[in-house]
């Protein structure tokens, strides 16, 4: 007796939780639990997914692609390695390159030529990379030129040395680098009436000392003074006073640092009470999410960041798409521009490699296809991105200006053109016009018609 | 160009604040080795840590109040270097100062790899001291606002000297430090608990050693592994300089180190743009403590070994 009442029970238990999903699934109720893989779906105008977008693992023999990373104290650029990684990731997730993965590999340098020269030929010669992608090295540009000239390698990266700013034509960075990024901060200065121009950049990291040098001339070029200055981890107060005292009453002040190094002469700043006697900027590193979080109500509006991508809280689908991504496979770190480049190396190479024919995903077919990029969108890019085969690339050249407000990155000044000052500028706007790498036809096409 | 009196002057009392660390800890180290005979290479990396856990108490958690993580950074100093006093203190009792400090050594490695592990770069880190943010309290030297933490640092660094120097010379465990200092053997057969009074001395260097940590962390706004560890050559170099006897001189040696780093970061246009005087400015202890131990050595020896060992 007992025993047929807890069948009968147990009978309508079962039917009540069976009614019950069969009406959440009809009324769409567990769409949530059963959301669609990040990256999947079909890829429109407004849509982005991760290459295929096809929500199944690829599961074929897998595409080796290989960077450099510099990681030493105060240098943590593995920010742009995990972004990439994490893309890759979410195209393996999403059907990868036709079905086969991708299998990333990186090597951190501490800040050795010797280990960057080494790496670099494990990459190609002993692990058999096709690619090099996402690659920021505080040397690459300058110790490995000569050899990616005779491998015929075309790195899809990030540069950090002058060389990789129109220096070699087998650095195509997606970023602009310290150089241009402290000259678009020093360009937001002067347009706020900055009376002179001091930049400050990262001794040890700026390893040929010239990331100022743009910046200043632009400065000079004003009437404006310009002062040069290379200094290590600012950790003392004394820093943010001698800045203060070298730009004089009204003079601009621009720091070349990441973010927390950028926020120790901040406070220091404000805590002395000299904050306002000078008008201040930074290069690209501090547009982060930490950056607002920490900086203070005091700050909010005064720091002017210049940012070589557009923001990631945009409502563009790249931008919808790099947050998505961060979330799931890059939980280390937060939103910032570090992020975005990692993402965006990683998606324009993908869409090049997702062109090719399987019999071209060789070292060769890749890198040729990797000089073919023209005309190339996305809503993270204030301009379109190209290689075009030029002999030096400067691809990102167009840049806006944030800052922190109320605990968030906001939009100071929308994109603008960085001055052309150097040479290098002048020839990737010639280069621009001359072969339409800006307008006409994609490559690769957008993936909606792929 | 060089840089004008006016400019040169506001300099001054950032350089006394950070000395007065670099003197808080030189004092610990002083007192540590005259008792043990440690040189205590890991003091930058002890404290770093016990600010570390403060970061994470202050932020990590909902249930410590501020005060309690301070204690905590405070107190973390003081039992990690008495943990390390009691297992190898022991160990290394008979062992040459050289070997002694060396293994000190060790000791910072594997702390800042712990710090790099447990708290990677992907965060910016601070632990503001609520000294900090009392800017209308503060003084205006110049052009120059110096906030309180900065006053602090100073009187705590004078008052830590003044107590430890009173402390070493008129109480029964100061005399026994004293002895021990001396000759370890012959005070153990006088029947001093050595053991004893070196365990101390570990437990009250460690404790100065998570106040310095905690108060350098104050001074720059940042929370950063290898800065705060390599506090700890500024402070030798001041403890150097005071012969690692004397309390005064290695307060004032430290304080010296911290004015002069300071003041030239005023000479960044002299005698060029290019080559200025200020890049110089990190071999302030190197320079200031060769140059005290070429002036000092004249008059008397100074070696690591102490006499009987």
């Amino acid at each position: 007796m007992r025993s047929k009442k807890l069948t009968a029970g147990v009978a309508l238990a079962a039917s009540g939780v069976l009614a019950l999903a069969l009406t959440a699934w009809a009324t769409g109720a567990v769409q949530s639990s059963a959301a669609a893989p990040v990256g999947s779906g079909k890829a429109s105008p407004k849509k982005s997914v991760c290459g295929l977008g096809t929500g199944k693992k690829a599961k074929g023999k897998p595409i080796k692609i290989g960077a450099i990373v510099t990681v030493a104290p105060g240098v943590n650029w593995d920010e742009i390695t995990d972004n990439v990684r994490g893309y890759f990731n979410c195209v393996n997730d999403n059907g990868g390159i036709n079905g086969r993965p991708i299998q990333y590999i990186v090597h951190v340098d501490p800040i050795n030529p010797e280990l960057v020269a080494a790496f670099a030929k494990k990459l190609i010669e002993e692990e058999k990379v096709v690619a090099i992608v996402g690659t920021i090295d505080v040397m690459d540009c300058a110790v490995n030129a000569a050899y990616y000239a005779q491998k015929k390698f075309y790195v899809i990266g990030d540069g950090v040395h002058d060389l990789c700013y129109g220096g070699t034509p087998y650095h195509i960075p997606i970023n602009m680098g310290p150089a241009y990024s402290t000259l678009g901060a020093a360009q937001y200065l002067v347009r706020k009436g900055a009376k002179s121009i001091v930049a400050v950049s990262p001794t040890g990291v700026d390893a040929a000392g010239t990331w100022n040098k743009p910046a200043v001339e632009f400065a000079k070029s004003k009437g404006l003074k310009g002062i040069d200055v290379h200094d290590p981890y600012p950790a003392q107060a004394s820093y943010a006073l001698k800045y203060v005292q070298l730009a004089g009453e009204g003079g601009g002040v621009i720091l070349d640092f990441t973010t927390d190094q950028v926020l120790t002469v901040l406070k220091a700043a404000e805590q002395q009470g000299i904050a306002d006697k000078v008008l201040w900027a930074g290069s690209t590193p501090a547009y982060d999410t930490r950056f607002a979080a920490r900086a203070g109500s005091f700050w909010d509006g005064k720091f002017g960041i210049n940012t070589e991508l557009t923001p990631f809280t945009g409502k563009g689908p790249d931008a919808a798409l790099y947050r998505a991504v961060g979330k799931k496979y890059v939980k280390k770190w937060g939103l910032s521009s570090f992020g975005q480049f990692g993402f965006l190396d990683a998606r324009v190479a993908t869409e090049v490699l997702l062109t090719l024919k399987p019999s071209q995903l060789t070292a060769k077919g890749v890198n040729t296809a990797f000089t073919k990029i023209k005309n190339w969108k996305s809503d993270l890019l204030c301009k379109p991105f190209y290689s075009g085969n030029l002999p030096g690339h400067v691809p990102n050249n167009w840049d806006l200006t944030t800052t922190g407000k109320n605990g968030k990155m906001v939009v100071l000044e929308n994109c603008f053109a960085i001055a052309p000052v150097t040479p290098e500028i002048k020839a990737a706007r010639a280069a621009e016009k001359k072969f339409k790498l800006t307008s006409g036809t994609s490559y690769p096409r957008p993936a909606w018609q792929r | 160009m060089l840089p004008t009196l006016h400019n040169l002057v506001q300099f001054v009392p950032l350089g006394l604040a950070v000395g007065a660390v670099y003197g808080v800890s030189g004092v610990g180290i002083v007192v540590l080795y005259r008792t043990t005979g440690v040189l205590n290479f890991a003091y930058g990396a002890i404290g770093a840590l016990g600010v570390f856990i403060a970061f994470d108490l202050i932020n990590k958690t909902s249930w410590c109040p501020n005060w309690l993580a301070y204690v905590a950074a405070v107190l973390v100093g003081g039992g990690l270097t008495l943990a390390y006093g009691l297992v190898f203190g022991p160990v290394f009792a008979a062992r040459d100062p050289l070997v002694k400090s060396a293994a000190t050594l060790g000791l910072t490695l594997i702390l800042l790899a712990i710090m790099s592990w447990r708290w990677p770069a992907n965060e910016v880190r601070a632990v503001q001291l609520p000294s900090d943010n009392w800017h209308n309290f503060g003084y205006q030297i110049g052009d120059v606002r110096i906030s309180w933490t900065k006053i602090i640092a100073l009187m705590f660094a004078f008052g830590l000297t003044a107590c430890t120097a009173a402390f070493l010379r008129y109480t029964k465990l100061g005399t026994a430090y004293r002895a021990v200092a001396s000759d370890r053997e012959i005070t153990a057969t006088l029947g001093v608990p050595v053991r004893r009074v070196e365990t101390s001395a570990w437990l009250v260097s460690g404790f100065v050693c998570g106040a310095s940590g905690l108060l350098l962390s104050g001074l720059i706004n940042s929370l950063e592994a290898v800065t705060l560890t390599f506090l700890v050559i500024s402070s030798l170099a001041a403890a150097l300089i005071g012969r690692l006897q004397s309390l005064w001189v290695t307060l004032f040696a430290a304080l010296l180190i911290g004015v002069v780093e300071s003041c030239l970061q005023a000479f960044s246009l002299w005698p060029t743009e290019s080559q200025p005087l200020s890049q110089y400015r990190a071999m302030t202890p190197f320079v200031l403590a060769i140059v005290a131990l070429l002036v000092l050595g004249r008059r008397r020896e100074l070696t690591l070994s102490r006499a009987g060992h």
